[in-house]
Formats: structure tokens, sequence, C-alpha cells
């Protein structure tokens, strides 16, 4: 979009289930349809679609186990020794 | 003069939950931010990162781009520590889980108050050495009390 243009106005619709409705022109124009996720961060918030998410998910205990895992192989890595 | 805001270090499993998947951890981090809390991470907690974002980035490969954002342009830490010396980590074994000792040398050598993390067996273990404990579900509630140490969020 070239500098100075008018940004097209984009209204999000809270459902009463929570979730959060998207315009199809939105959707077509990021190139995502179906299940979308919404990451927020400070200051900025991405839209990545269902593809990238379906099928291989984590739990976040799941993510603590692997990173459990990932520690005691960077502890040895670096102090030579294994972890009780 | 005003008081130096208590500083928070940030566990490894709290990052990669942010890339994996908005959650607890990501609201857990962006009140931090929006409080101006100053949060920690250390050498070995980013190298820890890597091999996950490594290790995981083939499921999902959106991780490894986000990854990348954090690392070039805007992260959700305000300081990476060096990692403690050798003899930091020896006081510290049989205190605290033998492979967290190195992360928690760090988090007490970078004046952390809080140690923010998703492994209740690390936290337990956190009184002992003058930590306090932070799960990212304990956030939502310490800010939502009168207890919360950081600037107040509209």
């Amino acid at each position: 979009m070239r500098e100075g243009a008018e940004l097209p106005k984009l209204v999000l619709r809270v459902e009463a289930d929570g979730s959060l409705r998207l315009p199809p022109e939105v959707l077509q124009a990021a190139g995502l349809g179906g299940h979308v996720e919404l990451d927020l961060e400070p200051g900025s918030l991405s839209l990545r679609s269902a593809a990238d998410t379906e099928g291989d998910d984590l739990s976040e205990e799941d993510i603590v186990a692997a990173c459990r895992e990932i520690r005691r192989e960077v502890f040895e890595e670096k102090y030579g020794r294994r972890a009780p | 003069m005003a008081a130096e805001p208590r500083r928070v270090f940030v566990d490894t499993n709290v990052l990669a939950s942010i890339l994996w998947k908005p959650g607890s951890a990501t609201h857990a981090v962006a009140l931090l931010a929006a409080g101006r809390a100053p949060t920690l991470v250390s050498e070995t907690v980013l190298d820890e990162l890597a091999r996950f974002v490594h290790r995981e980035g083939a499921r999902r490969p959106a991780i490894v781009g986000q990854h990348r954002v954090w690392l070039q342009k805007q992260a959700p830490w305000s300081d990476v520590l060096p990692d403690p010396d050798r003899n930091a980590i020896e006081r510290l074994l049989g205190r605290v889980p033998t492979e967290d000792a190195p992360v928690v040398a760090a988090a007490l050598a970078g004046g952390a108050t809080y140690l923010l993390s998703g492994d209740r067996g690390l936290l337990a273990a956190l009184p002992s050495v003058g930590l306090r404990a932070l799960a990212p579900s304990d956030v939502r509630r310490l800010h939502a009390s009168g207890d919360w140490p950081w600037e107040t969020v509209p």
C-alpha cells in the first residue's frame, strides 16, 4: 500500500460465544480462510491460518516438558555432566 | 527518588508458549510490558528457545519467523543477562533442580524479584533461594489485585 493511502475500515465483531468474526474480504486479502488465530503483541496484531495449527498442537504442559528436556540437554553440554 | 521497578526473569517455557499459541503466557507478558516491568532472560534461555524453535519449527513454520522478529526487531524481554560462573551455579545445587541452577543463578545475579515460569517443579523451589514464583496465570490475578507492583494498566 502506498504511503499516505487511506486504510480500509476494519470492523471486528465479537460473537455471543466470545469468538471474533472477521469480514470475508479481510480473510481473502490475507490469503486466509476458515479458522484463523490472532496473535496479539504489544503494538501489533497478526493473523495465522488454521493450516499452520491444525493437527499438530502442543499443550502448555507439552511445551513445559519439551523445554525441560532441552534444559537438561543444554546443561549437559555446557557443564559436562548429567542432571539427576 | 522512586524505587526501581521489580524485575521479572522470564523462563524459556513462557517464551516458547507465546511463540506456539496465544494464551495465558502471552497475556502475562503483555500485562508486564504494559506495566513497564523490566523483563529479563539469560543467554541460556535464548539458547534453549532457539533449540525449541529448531525442534518444533518444522511442525509450525510460523514460529521460526516470529522468533526471528524477536531477535532482530522487537523482543518481549528488555534485557539479556550473561550466564553465571560455575561458583554461582554450585551454590544453588540441592536447592533447585540441578539443570535449573544456571538460569536461577542468572536471575539472582540480575536482581530479579520474580521468576515467571510454567514449570511447577521449578516454581516450588524458588522461595528457598529468595525468588518469588510467578506462573503466567498468576499475573492476571496479581494485576487484578491491589498488589500489582508495576505501573497500573488502564
